[in-house]
């Protein structure tokens, strides 16, 4: 992936790719009141890039308007330099691999994905060979044979995985692709996944989870309410959870007394009390490695028992609420 | 990425969704329900033989009424909305084939083992039936036969069109869509004069010359073969268009 901005920034400029595989110009699109995307502008090029969000973010909504089962209701989305949108001879060259867990349970793992095949045009011989192919890349041979509603989740989803690849597509969607997939299934999707950008395909994963998509890229476009709200390098992004302030959640049976002891150190940058629950302390800090260790001695300290301790931002959410806000203040300042 | 393979024409994407329906059908339920079903008015002949009626036409009706219309909703009904219901039409819509192939495909493999399936129901039917004379009205009555035979297969047809329409508008519940059309259009229209003129069964019993009753009380004004020849075309080939289009520009949708 070739991105020109290395650091993920609150967006309002658009990234610019060489070689560019997927554009989508001021791509909105709305279900009734409901927005999916709105105004979303990016580049994509060769390599893999994740698409990283909460869950109704919009991520699912852009994947089906760059595979042409959405029509855009404002803008354009472009694959290979043509528009998506009721183009099938584009559709030959594009591998999609759907989020939900809809399959043809009746017929064999081979078939579904040999019949998937030969609906991109290939013979019924040459599509089975080819699903037989990719079902083995997906650790599926022994099982290529059984009817697909004995799959467990897992199977499913490598099964669903193989027919969005068996037939060599140079773009390919992958909309969660890790769900449902156990440990050892995880680091073979990954795997292949990593091949197939290797290849000079244009592979865009989506996922709302940052470590499956640090696992397989260091590029990354963040959505947010149906817009990008960053994009650049994954690495920015951890420093960026690490920088903002980071909540530690501490419930105890002394509240007043562990905020007390917890107050003057340096590492604290606030304290606060959960307005749900009178026992909860909130603690701010932007050094979370130097704050944890810091609470229970603290609290042995002042005599106070800690119930629990938690971090409700140790996560993306903290930073997408993050970034939001910046957006929010640079539009302020343009408004004044 | 092997960029001399061409997208697959309609008739290659129909013959792919043809072999992909009839393995699930040969694999599912429904086709225990169809045997017994299309094996009842053989039973019901056989009983009929005890009774003084002619049996082959006392059973034609309960043909006539009940299975053509009902059996092919059985199928045909879920053949859009199964796939919106199951979300498997991701996978299909995201393929160059003609989405209109998957209409026709999937209509293909349900229909064909259909009409096999009537058509060796109806032969038994009469063959049974037969049997009330010591056999010597086989013969004779070969000739209303084929044509009862050739009507019902039609009939078949153009139910399965007309199902598969209606089903692609009540995705939720496609075999009650097409149960709430034939009662609804099928049933009571035909007991209402010249509005019997839109329903599929009047045109089946015309061409069969079978208990059509009169198109208006009190005239004996007739619709010619040919007229309602025409009519079963337009219904069966119309209700076709509908389901494909149902499909042809449709966006992602789910009904959950």
């Amino acid at each position: 992936m070739s991105a020109k901005n290395e650091r993920p920034t609150a967006k309002d400029d658009v990234r610019h790719v060489e070689n560019v595989m997927v554009r989508a110009q001021h791509a909105s699109r709305w279900y009734g009141q409901i927005v999916g995307c709105n105004d979303l502008t990016l580049e994509i090029g060769p390599g893999i890039l994740g698409l990283l969000g909460p869950n109704g973010a919009g991520k699912s909504t852009l994947m089906k308007l760059m595979t042409g089962q959405l029509r855009p209701s404002k803008g354009t989305v472009e694959v290979l330099g043509e528009r998506v949108w009721d183009n099938r001879a584009l559709l030959r060259r594009i591998g999609y691999c759907p989020e939900h867990e809809g399959v043809y349970e009746d017929l064999t793992g081979l078939e579904f994905v040999a019949f998937m095949t030969e609906l991109s045009g290939f013979s019924p011989d040459e599509a089975r060979e080819r699903a037989t192919r990719a079902l083995a890349d997906m650790d599926l041979a022994a099982a290529q044979d059984r009817r697909m509603g004995e799959y467990s989740k897992g199977m499913r989803q490598r099964a669903k995985l193989a027919q969005a690849f068996a037939h060599d597509p140079q773009v390919i969607f992958l909309d969660e692709p890790l769900t449902g997939c156990d440990p050892l299934a995880r680091v073979r999707v990954i795997e292949i996944i990593k091949r197939l950008g290797k290849d000079g395909r244009c592979v865009i994963v989506s996922s709302h989870v940052l470590h499956e998509i640090e696992a397989m890229t260091s590029e990354i476009v963040l959505i947010h309410k149906g817009q990008v709200l960053a994009d650049g390098n994954v690495y920015e992004i951890r420093e960026m959870i690490d920088r903002h302030p980071h909540q530690i959640r501490v419930a105890c049976d002394e509240p007043r007394a562990l905020a007390t002891a917890l107050v003057a150190d340096q590492a604290v940058l606030g304290i606060g009390f959960d307005a749900m629950d009178a026992r909860t302390v909130l603690v701010e800090t932007r050094q979370p490695d130097a704050c944890y260790p810091l609470i229970p001695a603290a609290a042995r300290k002042a005599g106070v028992k800690i119930a629990s301790l938690t971090s409700p931002d140790n996560n993306l959410a903290a930073v997408f609420r993050y970034l939001t806000e910046e957006k929010q203040a640079q539009a302020g300042v343009q408004n004044r | 990425m092997n960029e001399s393979i061409a997208v697959p024409s309609l008739m290659q994407a129909v013959g792919t969704y043809r072999r992909m329906h009839w393995t699930r059908l040969s694999r599912g339920r429904l086709r225990y329900a169809l045997a017994i079903l299309l094996a009842l008015p053989v039973a019901t002949a056989a009983v009929a033989l005890g009774f003084d009626r002619a049996p082959f036409d006392y059973v034609l009706e309960l043909y006539f009424r009940f299975l053509v219309p009902f059996l092919p909703a059985l199928g045909a009904s879920a053949i859009v909305s199964e796939e919106i219901e199951s979300r498997t039409f991701t996978f299909i819509f995201a393929r160059p084939a003609p989405r209109v192939a998957m209409v026709l495909g999937k209509f293909v493999a349900f229909t064909g083992p259909l009409l096999v399936g009537f058509t060796i129901s109806l032969a038994a039917t009469y063959a049974v039936a037969s049997l009330r004379g010591g056999g010597d009205d086989f013969v004779a009555g070969l000739g209303p036969f084929a044509r009862a035979l050739g009507v019902s297969l039609v009939g078949v047809i153009v139910f399965s069109a007309i199902t598969s329409l209606v089903g692609s508008w009540f995705t939720r519940s496609p075999f009650m869509g097409a149960v709430g059309y034939v009662l609804l259009i099928e049933w009571i229209f035909s007991f209402v004069p010249f509005f019997k003129l839109l329903t599929v069964t009047w045109h089946l019993r015309n061409l069969a010359a079978f208990n059509a009753g009169k198109v208006l009380l009190g005239s004996d004004w007739q619709v010619p073969l040919w007229g309602s020849a025409l009519a079963l075309v337009a219904f069966g080939g119309l209700s076709m268009l509908g389901a494909a289009a149902a499909v042809s520009g449709a966006e992602y949708r789910t009904d959950r």
